[in-house]
């Protein structure tokens, strides 16, 4: 009898080869995306497990802010080891406003610590007063190309804002190699050792960060790391701010892999979820098929137990030809993601050798097999069922298309093609629904996650430093450079070289279509003294309405409405998430002084804040007005072109700047580059998913179109027999067809939008990069229903041709 | 009497070589306007295959269909569709209704995918000669055999058809219905002046028929 069931499943399987061949597909995807993400999340745990110090640095945690006397109490406890510190010593005068450069040291445990013993492609830390390690283009800024052990270069440096550069003779004690990071941003350090640093700065003003790690025989674990670490450094008289964990190290060396498990577990939770829904639905709209044979075979004798068997049989047949290949296709798919995605940006943060890490794991393989052959078998629960209920009579009775319930309908006087596609959705309402649902349930997830990655706009976070245009001229200044005044806003402001002659020079540029400025000017604060680092100096923003409105939107505090505001002559704080910490409330009076002319003084009400202005205060254009400066206060200019010039504007900007100092300028393609870099990784890892998801339900509704016909051949064939012309049979498929598609593309934007808009607004409260303004995703919403449409149609055109291949006679004559 | 339905060396081979089967062999036959033709046969001797070939349901091997003076095969397959609907009524032994529409919309069909409106007091007219006006908004599935056929035989008159094709009406029934159906039918190819070819294998029906042809291994042998 186990020989007769097997045989009977084989038999079914080979019998409905379009439906197994769908079944064998969605099973392959499904085995293949656990696979990929399983493979994906255990090499990225493994890969970030033990490579967290190579990664992320091998210290537990840094202490900033540490003065000479807390670094020795910290060394003299036991709870540390590998304590290193580092301090920063000067700033360098690079001659190139766009280029950061400054003077660094660090003992060799910090420098053990955060990997930098690895960085040295040359030579040796300096360890003498004279000594000097950089990256080679640190001193090719410096006028030293190609820099060697042993060369000497002079540095113009100093150590801080109120002091006067002094020029100092270095040797170079070693090169280090390139930082890869520090090639974009234009900032380069350079290290000199524990001599110089101490002749700079007297004892008692010395400030160190302090790196270290926790002695391994104090057994501790995630949970209570932090805490430990907290009061080891109030024991030690570290403010609770100057803390600061190296979460990734700690997370990774005391929970590995927690938040990838979780990760992962939810990703293949939904996957098969979909898959379940759509391999029941796949064996049960062709159970309609097979009711008839099944009762056959009850009638000779098989008993409940025995059709399930068969079912799973059939579903187990099925998963044995697709797990395999689902396995390795999952493994390949999760080596090349894990190549593209992990390795790639970990060699740019990274100089350290990486120790490699396998992708796969036999354990993992078989989990997935089971995890498969579990949602196999929770897909047939259902379609097992109803098998074994078929009683012979029945099933010899059964019409398939019918709903027993009804016996009458009520119909229409005429018929015509549309009324006939109605008619055959309506008598199949419990099918039609199931499959809407089904298939459209593939797309809500589709558009919840189309509602996060096409949410994230590299334009927005472009836009957020290139307001504007193509390209940006910005003044490069200081707000409190004592020693050089010149460097100061106010001062450069006096002889704006952003002022109108630069933008009347920069419109007559062929090309240019817009040049926009914005007004930006150095004030003090007469409203409390000393608030920050700057002392009472400060920034103020003049912003029109559309700028206002523009920063308004984000994260604002009390009034910012652009009318009210001017109206009652209001300021407004720049940043509102520091307005608390800094001590200023809604409605408090504020006095500022402008430092340009030194004359006007505004006085207001601070009103409210925005999420973050480019400066500390913003007033509106009007409220400027009355303030009477003379001065151009004009401190970034916009400049926009049409897009074939944008080479030869780019071109003519730099000559017009040639010479002129205290200025920088940027460009949207290259903010664009680098913000790109960020979210294509994630965009493209949720479409890849959203990819393979598609696909399966496309599996779901393939089969529904597929058996619709081949169950209906006879009837279709009548209808033709009857006068029904090959165009109207074509379009009657097709209608139907777009019916299914509309109805999955109704309940997909029905559940699928808000559950994406609540994955939006959760991924801003988190503040994932590219995140801040919710549009409904239009594009992918709109490629997704030309997907589906066209899915669909190739598909009915396909099947009636399919269907026309057969004679009428044979058509008529079929036996489902 | 004008000759409505006219075949010419018309045959029908399906295989090729030694398994081929010779289903139809060079029918000749003529069928005049307003007759009641019956093709008699024993199973497998190509009944079906010609009744299927006059319709235009299926496409011979050589020879010509004319009906109405035109040769069916030589119209193209969205012409032959349209001519089937408007010249020809087919019904099958298995009934063949659509089962998601009711009576009403079953017999009205053909004229519907002719983008027609029914000429509603002939369909009603036909309904009541049938007897199975209080059935019109049932579906099929609730209706008995008998019933099932004459909503068929409605849906063949109702396009007022030239011509009638049945393939064995009464396979289904029981032989009280049966007689009752084919009585029902050529009452009404009479009374709506049409050319009824039936096929059956039974005898005391096509004794009722106004010409009986014989095919016997598709040869059309005998005509009376």
């Amino acid at each position: 009898m186990k020989h007769t069931i097997h045989g009977l499943a084989l038999a079914n399987v080979r019998q409905n080869r379009f439906r197994s061949i769908l079944i064998i597909l969605s099973i392959f995807l499904t085995t293949l995306l656990l696979t990929a993400v399983a493979g994906f999340g255990y090499g990225m745990a493994e890969h970030n497990r033990r490579n967290a110090g190579n990664l992320y640095g091998n210290y537990t945690a840094a202490f900033n802010r540490v003065t000479e006397k807390q670094y020795e109490t910290i060394k003299l406890r036991s709870e540390f080891t590998h304590v290193g510190k580092t301090a920063y010593a000067a700033q360098i005068n690079s001659g190139d406003r766009n280029i950061d450069m400054g003077l660094s040291f660090m003992d060799l445990n910090a420098a053990e610590n955060i990997n930098f013993v690895h960085s040295l492609q040359e030579g040796t830390l300096p360890q003498k007063e004279n000594e000097i390690a950089a990256p080679a283009e640190f001193f090719a800024h410096l006028g030293l190309e190609n820099a060697r052990q042993g060369d000497r270069v002079t540095i113009p440096f100093r150590i801080d804002n109120r002091s006067k550069f002094e020029e100092k003779e270095f040797v170079v004690s070693g090169v280090v190699k390139s930082q890869k990071m520090g090639t974009v941003q234009k900032a380069f350090q350079g290290y000199v050792s524990q001599e110089f640093y101490e002749s700079l700065y007297p004892e008692d003003i010395r400030s160190y960060g302090v790196t270290f790690r926790l002695n391994e025989s104090l057994a501790l674990n995630g949970d209570n790391c932090e805490e430990f670490i907290q009061e080891l450094g109030e024991r030690c008289g570290i403010e609770q701010n100057n803390i600061s964990l190296n979460s990734m190290y700690l997370m990774w060396t005391y929970n590995p892999g927690t938040e990838t498990v979780t990760t992962c577990i939810v990703i293949a939770f939904v996957v098969i979820l979909v898959s379940v829904v759509v391999i029941y639905n796949i064996f049960q709209v062709g159970m309609v098929q097979k009711v008839q044979e099944y009762g056959k075979i009850r009638a000779l004798g098989a008993t409940r137990k025995q059709m399930r068997k068969m079912i799973l049989r059939e579903g187990m047949l099925l998963s044995a030809a697709a797990i395999p290949l689902g396995l390795l296709a999952g493994c390949g798919a999760a080596a090349v993601l894990f190549h593209q995605m992990i390795l790639k940006i970990s060699e740019r943060i990274t100089d350290t050798q990486l120790t490699n890490v396998s992708i796969l794991s036999l354990p993992l393989l078989l989990l997935v097999t089971l995890a498969v052959l579990m949602t196999v078998r929770l897909a047939l629960a259902r379609p097992m069922r109803a098998a074994a209920k078929i009683s012979p009579v029945e099933a010899i009775r059964y019409q398939e298309s019918t709903s027993r319930r009804n016996s009458l309908r009520k119909g229409r006087r005429k018929i015509s093609v549309w009324s006939m596609t109605l008619s055959g959705l309506a008598a199949n309402r419990s099918r039609t629904v199931i499959t809407i649902i089904t298939m459209g349930l593939s797309c809500v997830l589709f558009v919840t996650l189309a509602n996060f990655a096409g949410n994230i706009d590299n334009e927005f976070e472009v836009r957020r430093s290139m307001e504007y245009g193509q390209f940006s001229i910005e003044l490069d200044a200081s707000l409190n450079d004592e020693a050089y005044p010149e460097n100061n806003l106010f001062s450069i402001q006096k002889e704006n070289p952003l002022g109108t002659k630069l933008q009347e020079q920069l419109r007559k540029i062929p090309g240019v279509t817009e040049v926009r400025s914005r007004k930006l000017f150095c004030g003090e604060n007469l409203s409390r003294d000393n608030m920050d680092e700057e002392g009472s100096r400060t920034s103020i923003c003049v912003m029109n309405r559309e700028e206002f409105e523009r920063f308004g939107k984000g994260s604002a505090l009390g009034t910012v409405d652009y009318d009210k505001v001017s109206a009652e002559n209001g300021i407004i704080y720049g940043y509102s998430v520091f307005m608390e910490d800094y001590g200023y409330e809604l409605g408090q009076e504020m006095i500022l002084r402008d430092l340009t002319g030194g004359q006007a003084v505004y006085q207001g009400a601070l009103m409210g804040a925005f999420g973050s202005a480019p400066a500390s205060w913003v007033i509106t254009e009007e409220t400027f007005q009355k303030l009477g400066i003379t001065e151009d206060v004009t401190e970034k200019i916009w400049i926009d072109c049409r897009k074939q010039d944008k080479e030869n504007v780019e071109a003519a900007i730099q000559e017009l700047l040639t010479g002129v100092t205290h200025v920088k300028t940027d460009s949207y393609d290259s903010v664009m580059t680098t913000v790109k870099a960020s979210t294509h990784i994630m965009q493209w890892g949720i479409y890849i998913v959203l990819g393979f998801l598609g696909v399966i339900g496309f599996m779901n509704m393939a089969n529904t179109i597929i058996t619709g016909v081949v169950t209906r051949k006879r009837e279709l064939g009548v209808l033709q027999a009857v006068g029904m012309t090959n165009r109207q049979l074509n379009l009657m498929l097709q209608l139907e067809g777009i019916l299914f598609s509309a109805g999955t593309v109704a309940v997909s934007l029905a559940v699928g939008s808000p559950m994406g808009y609540a994955l939006f607004c959760y991924a801003k409260e988190i503040h994932i990069f590219g995140i801040n303004e919710y549009h409904v995703p239009w594009p992918e919403i709109g490629i997704m229903i030309l997907t589906i449409l066209l899915l669909q149609g190739t598909l009915s055109f396909l099947l009636s041709r399919n269907l026309r291949r057969e004679s009428l006679v044979e058509r008529i004559n079929y036996q489902g | 009497m004008e000759t409505i339905v006219r075949t010419e060396q018309l045959c029908k081979y399906y295989g090729t070589g030694d398994s081929q089967v010779q289903a139809v062999k060079n029918a000749e036959i003529a069928i005049q306007k307003g007759e009641f033709a019956a093709i008699v046969g024993k199973s497998g001797s190509g009944k079906s295959t010609l009744l299927h070939l006059l319709g235009g349901l299926d496409v011979p091997t050589s020879g010509t269909v004319w009906m109405k003076g035109k040769n069916i095969f030589a119209l193209k397959e969205e012409e032959l569709a349209v001519f089937r609907r408007r010249k020809i009524g087919f019904i099958f032994q298995a009934f063949n209704l659509v089962s998601s529409i009711n009576v009403w919309e079953n017999i009205v069909l053909p004229i519907g995918l002719d983008g027609r409106e029914a000429d509603e007091s002939f369909v009603s007219d036909i309904i009541q000669t049938l007897g199975i006006q209080d059935k019109i908004h049932n579906l099929p599935h609730t209706l008995s055999g008998g019933q099932q056929q004459r909503v068929a035989i409605a849906r063949a008159l109702a396009s007022k058809p030239d011509v009638i094709l049945a393939d064995e009406p009464t396979g289904n029934l029981d032989s009280r219905t049966s007689g009752e159906v084919v009585g029902l039918l050529k009452l009404s190819a009479q009374k709506y002046g049409q050319t009824l070819v039936m096929i059956t294998h039974d005898q005391d029906i096509a004794q009722i028929a106004d010409r009986i042809l014989v095919i016997e291994d598709g040869k059309v042998v005998e005509q009376r």
